[in-house]
């Protein structure tokens, strides 16, 4: 029988539940067991870490360099008729726009989560990123709000988090960073040879390429190995763990405390509620048979989207537990990408390495400045792998000539590879504005395979993010050019955005008629409901959000163990 | 008597089927009976039309009927073939302690499959098996049933022969593009889908026989645990014939040609980008 019961299996009664083991429910687990609380995890997706609860052997992942089974066969990502998600941009449209929309910000559903795929570009946020409701000028249509903890609050978590997930990094190295109160634990690893072409064109403008900070070992850190560069890395969980995802460093850790048990394929449906306080959650055991568990504290980190989902199947035909601000689901946000593609006439092999070696953050803008405008951090990495490759050829083939398959044009293609061994990329994650029509409700027809109704995503972009996309599209070509690439385009935006960082929809504040969770991310309207992922973010910055989920969480739990002095809470250095 | 390596693919694939015939009760000589005769040889003639053999293998040597019928056939098995293991396959050693490749290999993860979770299972049973063979197809009024694997490859196989006025062993190489051009796009997309994944995924789902499919785009395939650099000391030793930080050594084996080359700059152009 295969095991979906991890950690302490003979603990019986629980001092906090937690749903979700990603970037929010390990470190709150972490965080809450090595204080000697007596934790409940339950995580809706497998475990796919082998030893993850055994600390006499190394975790050994059924992760690997498998293209069709991470990137076509979802492995660990959603299916679109089991688990489908809904989408529509406005009311206008009405329920929604298509049945099946397809990939609607699907995240792992995997013990470890959407920290397991990411390739763990791991950026601090800028001090200013959480003042932006005070900085900007009024924008209609917008819903900017100062975070309720400031940087100089959060600073000692991002090194605490930077330390338990092990970053590397070269303090200084972009400009615009905030304070840090400790060096990054570990140096910059190997470059790429596209981001070396890419740096001089960079340099040519004027612009400051830097190291890419990421949880991804540099050298031997916390009994995981230096990465090897294999280059399965952005959407592949680390074959190796010398990415330090919460899963192998956090939720691990928590398991060997003894004080924790992790259940998997158990899925949460509904958070039962009496007054003011959390009395239980029903779930479905792996088989699909329900299931009760019952704790004093409950804390929510299964994703925003997922989040505030549950909180709606939770109050059938209300408004949604703990919702009396109305502001449950709203202020969705993801980041707002703006892509080129650089082509060169060499073979810059950009599929080895860690996807990412190297960013610059002069597009992150500055507040009211026009010359300026707010965007994002941006990536530089390399094209994809060969099926995905194969896919971007046929739907070239297929466009220009819808009639006639030219075979020996598409073999050509892939001998070539201009698509992918002679590209590198450019990605900006620019600040997505918040917006209260941006939101996560239920849709009314469409369910997934237990017959719970399934999400349904409002979206549609501001200005904001548009206008700033449209400033920055110029200046990536002017780099590409720069540094020497043949041919260079903006890649044309998808109907449903690309970006996996979700953001929003339970939105922390320091009013409980303007948002959902107080500043420690406790929910306003009960005494023992937290949220302590990405939901909380007001605004979106245009960083990478992982760390700062992560960070939030360690941060939300300290407040839990010590409300008085959750700084005590800290690991030393 | 030195072969080619498409020779050399042919043969070894010729070597498989052989093996195959002789252990099923199949009646269709070169499959496992998911298809009949004269659906299996106009699969591999539409794999071969979709990625045509040249010097290296196509479409129907690098495996495609093979790795359709793995698939079609998943539910057959106690551990179904969806999701090879990990995480390493026996394709890359162990560094050695000054980084370079040693001779230790591991074992072969990729060849046992992992088993699926109730929600895994259901999804693939449903793309698999069709909605005929599961309990439940969710939101059916709105998605509508799903065909299974086998049925979508065989009717649009099937529909194809019966609208060909000429036997499929006689058509020749232009009236065989004739012919698959003139499918519906919904049974020519699902064939170039299946006919790239079998022939640019790891071997073990059955094609990309002797990773021909990976020597076709100049790809090293998976490459743990050596991966592209090795930390010895504080220096990262990389692979000499596959540099992580600088160019490729030697010539490249497939430079952009003029006529690719003017399909770039006409996409570039088409996108609004710029062309140097």
């Amino acid at each position: 029988m295969r095991k979906t019961v991890y950690g302490n299996t003979s603990l019986a009664s629980f001092d906090a539940l937690v749903i979700g083991s990603g970037a929010g429910g390990s470190p709150m687990a972490y965080t809450l067991a090595k204080s000697g609380l007596k934790v409940l995890v339950i995580e809706a997706g497998p475990c796919h870490l082998d030893n993850l609860d055994d600390g006499t052997k190394a975790v050994v992942p059924r992760f690997s360099n498998d293209e069709l089974k991470l990137e076509h066969r979802n492995f660990i990502e959603t299916d679109n008729r089991i688990e489908p998600r809904t989408w529509r941009n406005s009311e206008a449209d009405g329920d929604r726009i298509d049945a099946l929309t397809g990939n609607v910000q699907a995240l792992p559903k995997t013990v470890g989560g959407g920290c397991l795929h990411a390739d763990l570009k791991t950026p601090r946020f800028q001090p200013m990123d959480f003042q932006l409701g005070t900085l900007l000028d009024p924008i209609a249509g917008t819903s900017f709000a100062d975070w309720p903890i400031q940087y100089d609050e959060l600073e000692p978590y991002y090194a605490w988090c930077e330390r338990l997930m092990g970053v590397q990094g070269q303090a200084g190295a972009n400009p615009f960073e905030g304070p840090r109160s400790t060096p990054f634990p570990m140096p910059p690893g190997a470059g790429m040879y596209g981001s070396t072409l890419v740096g001089a064109g960079l340099a040519a403008q004027g612009y400051t390429m830097f190291p890419y900070p990421m949880a991804v070992n540099s050298v031997a850190y916390d009994n995981r190995p230096p990465c090897n560069d294999c280059g399965f890395c952005s959407g592949y969980p680390c074959p190796t763990n010398a990415k330090g995802s919460t899963a192998v460093t956090m939720l691990r850790k928590a398991l060997l405390t003894g004080n924790v048990q992790l259940q998997a394929e158990t899925r949460v449906v509904r958070i039962n509620a009496t007054g003011g306080t959390i009395t239980s959650v029903d779930a479905l055991d792996p088989a699909g048979q329900p299931i009760h568990f019952v704790a004093d504290r409950y804390i929510l980190a299964a994703s925003p989207i997922e989040d505030a989902r549950l909180l709606f199947l939770s109050d059938p035909g209300g408004p949604g537990l703990g919702n009396s601000s109305g502001m449950v689901g709203r202020n969705l946000m993801f980041h707002y990408q703006t892509i080129a593609l650089g082509i060169f006439d060499q073979r810059v092999h950009g599929y080895r390495g860690r996807t990412v070696a190297h960013g610059f953050a002069d597009f992150r803008g500055v507040p009211n400045n026009p010359d300026k405008p707010l965007a994002g951090i941006v990536e530089i990495s390399g094209g994809g792998l060969p099926i995905s490759e194969a896919q971007f050829y046929t739907q070239i083939l297929t466009m220009l000539r819808p009639n006639k398959w030219d075979g020996a044009l598409f073999k050509k293609m892939m001998r070539q590879s201009p698509g992918r061994d002679h590209v590198m990329v450019m990605v900006i994650q620019a600040e997505d504005a918040p917006q209260l029509t941006n939101r996560v409700d239920l849709d009314p027809a469409v369910v997934d395979l237990d017959g719970l109704p399934v999400a349904r995503v409002t979206y549609q972009n501001h200005a904001f993010e548009l206008d700033a996309g449209t400033f920055y599209e110029p200046k990536l070509m002017d780099i590409f050019m720069a540094a020497g690439a043949r041919h260079t385009a903006i890649a044309p935006r998808d109907t449903v955005p690309q970006s996996q960082h979700i953001m929003g929809t339970l939105r922390f504040g320091s009013a409980a008629a303007t948002s959902v969770c107080d500043p420690n991310g406790k929910f306003w309207d009960f005494d023992n409901l937290w949220a302590s992922d990405g939901s909380l973010f007001p605004t979106s910055s245009g960083y990478n959000p992982t760390l700062t989920i992560a960070t939030l969480s360690l941060r939300v739990a300290a407040a839990i163990v010590d409300p008085a002095s959750p700084d005590s809470v800290i690991d030393p250095a | 008597m030195s072969l080619t390596r498409r020779e050399l693919v042919k043969l070894i694939g010729a070597s498989l089927v052989a093996f195959k015939a002789g252990c099923s009760s199949s009646p269709s000589p070169g499959g496992d009976g998911v298809f009949a005769d004269d659906e299996l040889r106009l699969l591999r003639a539409f794999a071969d039309v979709i990625l045509p053999p040249d010097d290296l293998p196509g479409g129907a040597d690098l495996g495609t009927v093979e790795y359709i019928e793995k698939l079609a056939l998943a539910f057959d098995s106690a551990q179904p073939p969806i999701f090879a293991g990990g995480p390493y396959s026996d394709r890359n050693p162990f560094p050695d302690a000054d980084g370079s490749a040693s001779g230790n290999f591991p074992s072969n993860d990729f060849a046992s499959f992992i088993e699926l979770d109730r929600v895994s299972a259901a999804a693939w049973q449903l793309q698999v098996l069709g909605s005929d063979r599961v309990a439940v197809t969710p939101n059916e009024e709105l998605y509508g049933r799903l065909d299974s694997l086998e049925g979508r490859v065989k009717s649009g196989l099937r529909a194809a022969i019966e609208s060909s006025t000429i036997a499929i062993d006689k058509l020749s190489a232009d009236e065989l593009q004739t012919l698959f051009d003139g499918q519906p796009v919904e049974f020519k997309s699902l064939l170039i889908q299946l006919v790239q994944e079998a022939a640019f995924s790891a071997p073990e789902y059955g094609g990309n026989l002797e990773r021909a499919g990976w020597q076709i785009c100049n790809f090293e395939g998976d490459s743990q645990p050596l991966g592209y650099s090795q930390l010895v000391g504080t220096t990262y030793v990389e692979r000499p014939e596959s540099p992580l930080t600088g160019p490729n050594p030697g010539a490249d084996p497939a430079p952009i040609t003029d006529d690719v080359r003017e399909l770039l700059s006409t996409i570039i152009s088409v996108l609004g980008g710029r062309n140097a």
